[in-house]
């Protein structure tokens, strides 16, 4: 190096807190992937510029708090009811972004009739589903997603097929549909499936800000606290149990087809 | 300056200055990216400590005003900035700076 | 001079909402209000508005809301059953303090009951009807004209208190076809500095009605307390020959107008009996109802149920005067000839003269 060029070197801060979360901590468990996931749609809320342009529908579940977290508008919905919510919102405000924010319970119990009618209007949105196969906030109850044989508050004995059915997936479900214009499901247990989730999650904010249709990401995630096990086993279920019953994958991508 | 209180002042620099070598300097280890853990915010979960791919993190054995054993990052071992760690974080507890050079 | 149009008494609640710059409609049929959901359907897109059919009316309450927050005038229509469905969002939409305009043409019940005229929805309607403190304020028309005419009042009140408003009609108020003035809408729509419109150099705002924290639920609820004694000033009655009256009944709705028709007949035959017809049922008109009691010492209540309204009107009276009742639960309208003849016995009961 030359005596006489002068350079200057900064340590730059190249990864931090994104600007459209709060900087409230979460009250979420050690090992939980809402906090992931959170922080991957804020950070794409950033980069897409979408700060003052942003309804969030918060759902109720575990997420209930998402107002607290991210740093948008926010509007609380019912429980099962946030597309319902969302339509009317993104129909009365078509320039903002509005997504859902929603966990097995809320999606796929309570809720099963509002996100299909929701995915078939074509309405658009963008759905973010968080599947951890159990009812998190509630303490730990089967959930339509909960796996055959996993032993949860209400399946003592582990889900019996005979009486409880077996889980239902839902990507395929939604994919379906003729109104529905991006269906995926990913995962965020290790960085390789970190990576092509928060490409899906791009795919998914791009089609609403091009006003394409519909989109969806199901996001398998853990549950240590309800599945009783430390955030490492609880990624290794992910990988090993969830995305057998749940293929990874996109399941329907209109623009895609073309 | 954000992250100013992070900067190691040297004796004899302005506050705000920027950290890095004189011209002429050898490169020191201080200048390798590095990893800031918010220790109040770790939850010591341990899932950062598993993903780094050059194995700078660690399960610490102090505990934070939560009651969690936080994390630790080695600045001694080689951190590529990669931010894996940083991505997987379920509490965004880890900060990540490069190196800038102008 | 406004435009007068003969139409069915659905249309004009339809009408009004429209007048009064309603955009957002979410509905699902039902009878007996699916003119509702259909004149919407084909009027709506007329003024830039948006119809939605839901796919429920779970899931209608639910856009309302989503609508509403963002501060849009925004309506949604049923009958009983999908009104029982709806409670959850009327809650939300109370506790969140979000406007909005809910249309209950009753039909009979309980259960499935049948498609008659009713006033079995009256508890529903007053007494919160979904879970927690909450009031909903309750316009109760009797024509086609106080369809059109509260249905525009309904959407003010719901944006000056920040509140669901209701419109609770029944199938002989929602299918009867009447003249009807098309009075036009004069006020001007106020911006709301609470709704969601995007966070665009402004901070960002929420809609919620959850408060964890020690104590922040129970001012919340005061709040929402204080609100609704301040609609109290949204009263609204009518009275129909009362004043001098020695008998006064009380109905509202559907058999408040047939009564009307009762209360000439027995005036012709020399019985000096008045109504008196609450407009909104919630706020009730409390001192209305006690100064008849203390000016006539008899009331007599009817209504299309076996006894809602009337346990409103025996708290106001507070046990001051007797108060009679005649309920003819739905599945048959009532004649004013039949009203009349039950009022005329409770005239020679009372030995009035």
């Amino acid at each position: 190096m030359s005596p006489q060029k002068k350079t200057t070197v900064k340590m730059k801060k190249v990864f931090d807190r994104p600007k459209s979360m709060t900087k409230k901590p979460y009250h979420y468990c050690p090992g939980c992937h809402h906090g992931v996931i959170h922080r991957m749609l804020a950070e794409q809320i950033d980069a897409y510029g979408l700060k003052g342009k942003t309804i969030g529908v918060a759902s109720v579940g575990c997420s209930v708090l998402l107002y607290d977290y991210f740093d948008t508008d926010v509007v609380e919905a019912p429980h099962g009811r946030a597309p319902a919510v969302a339509t009317g919102a993104k129909r009365a405000q078509p320039e903002n972004f509005v997504f859902t924010y929603q966990g097995d319970g809320d999606l796929a119990a309570i809720g099963t009739a509002e996100i299909i009618h929701a995915a078939n209007r074509g309405e658009k949105i963008t759905v973010i589903f968080v599947n951890n196969a159990v009812f998190g906030m509630t303490g730990g109850q089967m959930a339509p997603t909960t796996l055959v044989g996993q032993v949860t508050t209400t399946s003592p004995q582990g889900r019996q097929v005979a009486t409880a059915g077996p889980p239902i997936r839902v990507a395929e479900m939604l994919a379906t549909l003729d109104g529905a214009a991006y269906v995926a499901r990913v995962a965020v247990n290790n960085i390789k499936n970190y990576k092509v989730a928060e490409k899906a999650l791009k795919r998914a904010i791009d089609f609403q800000l091009d006003g394409v249709g519909f989109a969806f990401v199901e996001f398998l995630s853990s549950c240590p606290t309800n599945w009783k096990m430390t955030p490492q086993e609880a990624n290794a279920r992910v990988a090993n149990e969830m995305i057998a019953q749940f293929p990874l994958g996109v399941y329907k991508d209109i623009l895609a087809a073309a | 300056m954000r992250g100013a209180k992070f900067i190691v002042r040297r004796r004899g620099r302005q506050p705000g200055a920027a950290l890095g070598p004189r011209p002429g300097a050898m490169r020191k280890s201080s200048e390798m990216p590095k990893v800031v853990v918010q220790k109040e915010l770790c939850k010591g979960c341990g899932l950062c400590v598993d993903a780094c791919p050059t194995k700078n993190l660690a399960m610490g054995q102090r505990v934070n005003a939560q009651g969690y054993a936080y994390v630790v990052w080695d600045k001694k071992a080689k951190c590529t900035g990669c931010a894996i760690c940083g991505r997987l974080c379920p509490d965004i507890a880890l900060r990540i700076y490069k190196e800038e050079r102008k | 001079m406004a435009k007068r149009v003969l139409v069915k008494g659905n249309e004009a609640i339809c009408m009004g909402a429209l007048a009064a710059g309603c955009k957002f409609y979410f509905g699902y049929p039902i009878t007996p209000q699916n003119d509702i959901p259909e004149y919407m359907s084909a009027h709506m897109p007329e003024v830039g508005g948006t119809f939605i059919q839901a796919e429920s009316e779970v899931a209608s309450i639910n856009m309302l809301l989503g609508a509403a927050a963002t501060g849009a005038r925004a309506m949604t229509s049923s009958s009983s059953p999908g009104i029982s469905l709806k409670q959850e969002g009327i809650s939300y939409l109370c506790g969140s303090e979000v406007p909005g305009v809910v249309v209950n043409m009753s039909r009979s019940g309980p259960g499935l009951g049948g498609i008659h005229p009713s006033q079995g929805d009256y508890f529903q309607s007053t007494r919160g009807g979904g879970h927690g403190d909450y009031r909903v304020l309750v316009l109760a028309p009797s024509t086609a004209q106080e369809n059109y005419d509260l249905t525009m009042l309904a959407f003010d009140l719901a944006d000056k208190y920040r509140n669901p408003v209701m419109i609770l009609g029944d199938a002989l108020i929602g299918n009867i076809k009447e003249p009807v003035e098309l009075k036009p809408y004069r006020r001007k729509i106020k911006p709301k500095d609470w709704a969601l419109t995007g966070a665009h150099r402004r901070p960002r705002r929420i809609v919620k009605s959850l408060f964890l924290a020690d104590g922040e639920l129970t001012d919340h609820n005061w709040r929402l307390y204080k609100k609704y004694q301040r609609m109290a000033k949204e009263t609204r009655f009518e009275n129909y020959r009362a004043d001098d009256a020695k008998l006064v009944l009380v109905a509202f709705g559907s058999v408040g107008r047939i009564l009307k028709t009762s209360v000439d007949m027995l005036r012709e035959k020399g019985l000096a009996v008045g109504l008196l017809r609450p407009i909104t049922v919630y706020p009730f008109p409390h001192q209305a109802v006690q100064e008849a009691a203390e000016r006539t010492g008899h009331l007599m209540v009817v209504e299309l149920n076996t006894g809602q309204m009337v346990e409103d009107v025996r708290l106001a009276v507070e046990g001051r005067a007797p108060v009679d009742f005649y309920g003819r639960p739905p599945g048959s309208i009532p004649t004013p000839n039949e009203l009349a003849k039950e009022v005329a016995k409770v005239w020679r009961k009372r030995g009035l003269q």
